[in-house]
């Protein structure tokens, strides 16, 4: 639990120094049970925005199980495509570690949600202050997952400023193409890379 | 006559050391003039450097190196002044309802 810790803290303090060590260890497991709790906080998602009803399709439950290989295969293939020296064990050894703000982010969406539909904190949601707040929160995670990127094009892919700005574009394309697969498939909407 | 000998010996003893010492001090001297002169050539050299940088590169480093450790110090305030400027863009609509529903 205390190794636990002190890697929790080395990820949101030392990211680029816990990437490293990451990737000169090679063992992707504790990425595995990051993407594995961030899934789980996906479905409970799922649960909780449709009322607290299990009643999606099969689809629903086998579509994140399969996001993680191929997030992490996709951003393989860019950055393979732009420099040939590096390994794709290495992307899943960091990669499980973006989706804490994932996490972090479906927990402050279900807490929102669930407290926007109690009665007792209607006027405390309407407030203005409670919405800058929250969207502060959400746009800090999507900024620390943007650094996740970063770290990981740079350490993993082993690519430059330069390359991994244009990794970034290629990347931003392929996004919004997924996220419009998945709006039309009525996955969600938000995309869970 | 041992005696004698042992006391010159005694004082030659006591001025090499003398001599040792002064030799000491100086080199300390010299050593420490030298490595301040050190310092102060490598302080141009790097504010000579500094000086030729273009400010963008001065703040792209800046960001990096903050970037590598905790974070938070930039990701915090820019999310921040992201939300408040598309508060004001979007003055009107209440972003919070859209995020929820």
């Amino acid at each position: 639990m205390i190794c636990w810790f002190k890697n929790f803290w080395q990820l949101i303090a030392h990211p680029y120094a816990f990437f490293e060590a990451r990737i000169a260890k090679g063992n992707f497991y504790p990425a595995l049970i990051a993407f594995i709790s961030a899934l789980l906080f996906n479905d409970l998602g799922w649960i909780v925005f449709n009322g607290g009803a299990y009643n999606f399709s099969i689809l629903d439950i086998l579509w994140p199980l399969f996001t993680y290989p191929i997030a992490v295969m996709l951003i393989y293939a860019v950055c393979h495509l732009i420099v040939k020296e590096n390994r794709c064990r290495s992307f899943f050894a960091v990669w499980g570690f973006s989706y804490l703000p994932t996490l972090l982010f479906f927990f402050s969406n279900i807490l929102i949600h669930t407290l926007n539909h109690s009665p007792w904190w209607k006027g405390f949601l309407g407030q203005p202050v409670v919405g800058l707040i929250f969207w502060t929160f959400t746009l800090l995670m999507l900024l620390w997952k943007v650094l996740f990127l970063a770290t990981t094009l740079r350490l993993a892919g082993n690519l430059n400023l330069l390359q991994i700005v244009i990794a970034f574009v290629i990347l931003i394309i392929l996004i919004a193409g997924y996220w419009m697969l998945t709006l039309t498939l009525g996955l969600g909407k938000i995309p869970f890379i | 006559m041992e005696e004698k000998k042992f006391l010159q010996l005694l004082e030659e003893t006591k001025q090499i050391r003398k001599e040792a010492d002064e030799i000491t001090d100086l080199w300390q001297d010299r050593l420490v003039s030298q490595m301040v002169k050190v310092a102060a050539q490598e302080t141009d050299r790097l504010e000579h450097h500094l000086m030729e940088m273009p400010l963008s590169v001065i703040i792209y480093q800046w960001i990096i190196v903050r970037l590598k450790t905790r974070p938070w110090r930039i990701l915090v305030p820019t999310s921040i002044a992201l939300t408040l400027l598309l508060q004001s863009i979007f003055s009107k609509v209440n972003l919070l309802q859209i995020m929820v529903h």
